[in-house]
């Protein structure tokens, strides 16, 4: 795809990171420098803090990221090169000559305190009122350089008032540092440009469209500057404490749904490796704070693979057979980042969204009507929350057309971060407990519902389904262990096609909706995958423009680099490695789960036979499984 | 242009040829714009423009050096003190306390803020200024953004913030008799 110019992100905000050559042992790829009187060769075009970091000597940094173009203000990086006047900083100097560089000297670490010791004098707040206490890059730079005082003084009163108007996102400038990473977050890794420096000299300050409030902007609430913010200046709006009430609440029933994603992450905030799944772990622990019952969303991911891919035939069906005019390709709904993205800036597409709901709705929908009545108790006493790996999900709990089981559906959303204090503050060390299993009614899940988590999840677990409905074959005999690998991976945007070359009988559940297969005969199913709303914008404007992307059938967009796993409520960094590791948990959990189709689920062949009885994308499942779509534009009175 | 370039270069010093305009203002009769040769000592300037009872002369512009009188024997090249052209004069009624504190709040204003040295540096110094003013520093302090100055020249992302710390270091270094020998800042000439 061509990164086409865009307004929302001007080309200048764009130095993207240098290009170094294919081939760095070719003649003229490499080049011979010295650090620290130790000759060192590296490609050409590494910069030097890279080239220092092959080389094991730790550079401080601050505003350089490795998500995000370079910007070099920070100046906490800053190296002596020989035969220059000034200091230079590592991370935005690419190495074109035989330098010799010096990361020691006497002015390098005057420099580095000095830009410590600034930064501290403008940032407000103490370090024990900080959710980012002992995983804040700004304490350890000044724990690094042996900062035991205030050299030029210390803010003492806040001059930012903290905006808590979003459901999700919250920020607090008066700990802001200037690194501008959110806002490069913002406009160039998401392309959604809510955020931007505003004045200049020491009043500069990040903030919204005409300082206004973040709720009445259009941000999506991904999150993702929260994950890349260095301090404690962005976080999740948290609801730990109404959480905490309600299971001191002896009358109230509290269920917890846990998603596929902070089960691979949560480790890290336990001082372990990235990469490890604490599944039952975590179920044993939230019982042990207090929960009542522990459900698993992969249960409604599974049940979203049945509405959506229902959904998805329906619409194929209408507008292949019946010749309809029909909203295609079908864009997928889970992620809220991605659907409020979608209203805000596309809304002539909203048609094209899945009506399904995301799993956390449906499962709140089902838990106040089905799982209430099968147990006996008064809906209005359940407290439903939600773990996610996202900032969104708790926008999109609170969304007013949320109420289809006659409460709010999901009462709270809680990230990765959250519940990892939580468990903290009940003194319990994760990774030392014993593991259990999730609760009945929904007890089991499948492979397919787990890996929604990652970029790709959703389409590999949807497809699992589809094509053994259509062909009626194994798809263990399609692709291998059936991992559909063309729709894995870390890549932007993948697209991949599927020839339908054989049909076989219509399943009993869907049976009333199809009379047969014979019309997808020969078809070729076109898929895409896409995540970071930075791609999304290049799939939608190729869509709008008629190109390869408009003749897809079925497309699914997450909005946060790498899919929830990278979501804005997952442990703090984010890199991509630290991503690539918790995908590869997701799927090692599935590969070993014993079931890993959504349709061999029992426990959603069973809701189906009980309680929604007219099958996927029946009236019962429309009223509470499906939702609708607003049309926000980029205009908010 | 009609004599050549031989001529223009005979002008002037080794380093910095021909002649230059500089633009004259503050304490002298008649300021405005001169084309002079390179080479002009500063006294001969000063008598040119007829500036009398001169304490000081910033030279290059805000961003520049602050020189005392006993260094008015230097000359305006490349090779001594330099400057783009711009010569402010200063007299003995001038405060030179509250002539630093304009120049620092004219960096402080004219910062964009994207660097961490300058945005904040710059007002770290202005403060500084204001503590002389008031009388309320510490040497020990002084020293500190004496410092600071020294990493803002070198640290900063632009010239803006690695000049500005100049008039900062040149004028605290060229007037600390007139500036802190006077107690708690009460200056001559006020």
């Amino acid at each position: 795809m061509e990164d086409k110019k865009t307004l929302r992100a001007p080309v200048s905000q764009k130095p993207h990171r240098i290009e170094k050559p294919e081939h760095p042992e070719y003649i003229g790829g490499s080049i011979s420098i010295e650090i620290n009187e130790k000759k060192v060769t590296v490609p050409l075009g590494t910069t030097i803090l890279e080239a220092c970091q092959q080389n094991q000597i730790h550079i401080p940094t601050l505003c350089n990221h490795k998500d995000l173009c370079v910007a070099g203000v920070c100046r906490i990086c800053v190296v002596q090169v020989e035969g220059m006047r000034t200091l230079q900083a590592s991370c935005a100097f690419p190495i074109t000559a035989p330098i010799k560089i010096k990361t020691t000297t006497n002015a390098v670490r005057r420099a580095r305190k000095h830009i410590i010791d600034l930064l501290l004098s403008k940032h407000s707040g103490e370090c024990y009122s900080c959710f980012r206490n002992s995983n804040c890059e700004l304490q350890s730079l000044a724990k690094e350089y042996g900062i035991d005082h205030y050299n030029f003084g210390h803010i003492d009163k806040p001059k930012y008032e903290i905006d808590d108007s979003s459901y999700s996102v919250v920020r607090d400038m008066n700990k802001c540092v200037l690194c501008k990473r959110c806002v490069r977050t913002c406009i160039d890794l998401q392309e959604v440009g809510v955020l931007e420096a505003i004045g200049r000299g020491y009043n500069t300050h990040i903030g919204t469209f005409g300082d206004k409030p973040l709720a009445e902007v259009i941000c999506i609430n991904c999150g993702q500057c929260i994950n890349r913010c260095p301090t404690g200046a962005l976080r999740t709006n948290d609801s730990r404490d109404q959480i905490w009430a309600a299971i001191d609440n002896p009358k109230k029933h509290v269920v917890i749904q846990t998603a596929p994603s902070p089960r691979a992450a949560i480790c890290e905030e336990f001082g372990m490796e990235a990469g490890q799944s604490l599944t039952g772990e975590m179920n044993t622990a939230l019982r042990r704070i207090g929960f009542d019952v522990v459900f698993d969303t992969n249960f409604t991911a599974d049940l979203t693979i049945f509405e959506e891919g229902t959904e998805l035939i329906i619409r194929l069906y209408n507008a292949l057979v019946k010749k309809e005019k029909v909203a295609l390709p079908q864009f997928t709904s889970c992620s809220p980042g991605w659907v409020k993205y979608l209203e805000h800036f596309y809304p002539e597409y909203v048609d094209n969204l899945s009506s399904a709901k995301s799993p956390q709705q449906m499962f709140g929908a089902l838990i106040k009507t089905f799982y209430a009545k099968k147990k006996g108790i008064d809906p209005k006493d359940i407290v439903s929350v939600a773990v996610m790996p996202c900032s969104a999900k708790k926008f999109e709990c609170n969304r007013p057309e949320m109420v289809d089981s006659g409460f709010k559906d999901v009462d709270y959303g809680l990230t990765t971060r959250e519940l990892a204090q939580m468990i903290k503050e009940a003194g319990i060390y994760l990774p030392e407990m014993p593991k259990s299993h999730f609760d009945d009614p929904f007890g089991e899940a499948s492979g397919a519902g787990l890996i929604f988590g990652a970029t790709g999840g959703v389409m590999e677990a949807a497809l699992r389904t589809v094509v053994e409905f259509i062909t009626g074959k194994k798809i263990e005999n399609i692709f291998a262990n059936a991992d559909i690998t063309p729709v894995r991976g870390f890549e932007g945007i993948k697209y991949a096609e599927l020839p339908i070359t054989e049909v076989g009988p219509v399943p009993k559940l869907i049976a009333h909706l199809v009379p047969d297969w014979n019309w997808l005969k020969g078809a070729t199913l076109k898929i895409a995958v896409v995540h970071g709303t930075a791609n999304a914008k290049k799939v939608m404007d190729d869509i709008k423009a008629g190109g390869k992307f408009s003749e897809c059938h079925f497309i699914e967009f997450m909005a946060c680099p790498g899919g929830c796993i990278g979501g804005g409520g997952q442990p703090i960094p984010t890199t991509p490695e630290i991503r690539m590791l918790r995908a590869k948990a997701i799927y090692d959990e599935d590969k070993s789960l014993p079931v890993r189709k959504s349709h061999e689920n029992r426990h959603v062949v069973e809701i189906y036979n009980e309680f929604l009885t007219d099958g996927p994308c029946g009236h019962i499942s429309h009223k509470l499984l499906h939702t609708h779509y607003v049309k926000r534009g980029k205009y908010i009175a | 242009m009609v004599k050549g370039g031989k001529w223009f270069s005979e002008k002037g010093t080794d380093r910095s040829s021909g002649s230059k305009l500089f633009s004259v203002s503050g304490d002298c009769e008649k300021p405005g714009v001169y084309e002079l040769s390179w080479g002009i000592k500063v006294s001969e300037l000063l008598k040119l423009v007829g500036a009398k009872n001169t304490k000081a002369v910033q030279i290059g512009g805000a961003s520049g050096v602050c020189i005392p009188k006993d260094q008015f024997d230097r000359t305006l090249a490349y090779e001594d003190v330099t400057t783009g052209g711009s010569v402010m004069i200063f007299n003995e009624s001038r405060n030179m306390v509250h002539v630093l504190k304009n120049l620092m709040e004219f960096f402080v204003d004219e910062s964009c803020g994207q660097c961490t040295p300058c945005r904040i540096g710059n007002v770290k110094l202005l403060e500084g200024v204001e503590m002389i003013e008031k009388g309320s520093y510490t040497f020990v302090h002084i020293n500190k953004l004496k410092n600071l100055g020294r990493t803002m020249q070198v640290a900063s992302k632009c010239g803006l913030g690695q000049s500005s710390p100049n008039p900062f270091l040149s004028i605290l270094e060229n007037f600390k008799d007139e500036i802190f020998n006077n107690g708690k800042g009460e200056l001559n000439g006020r």
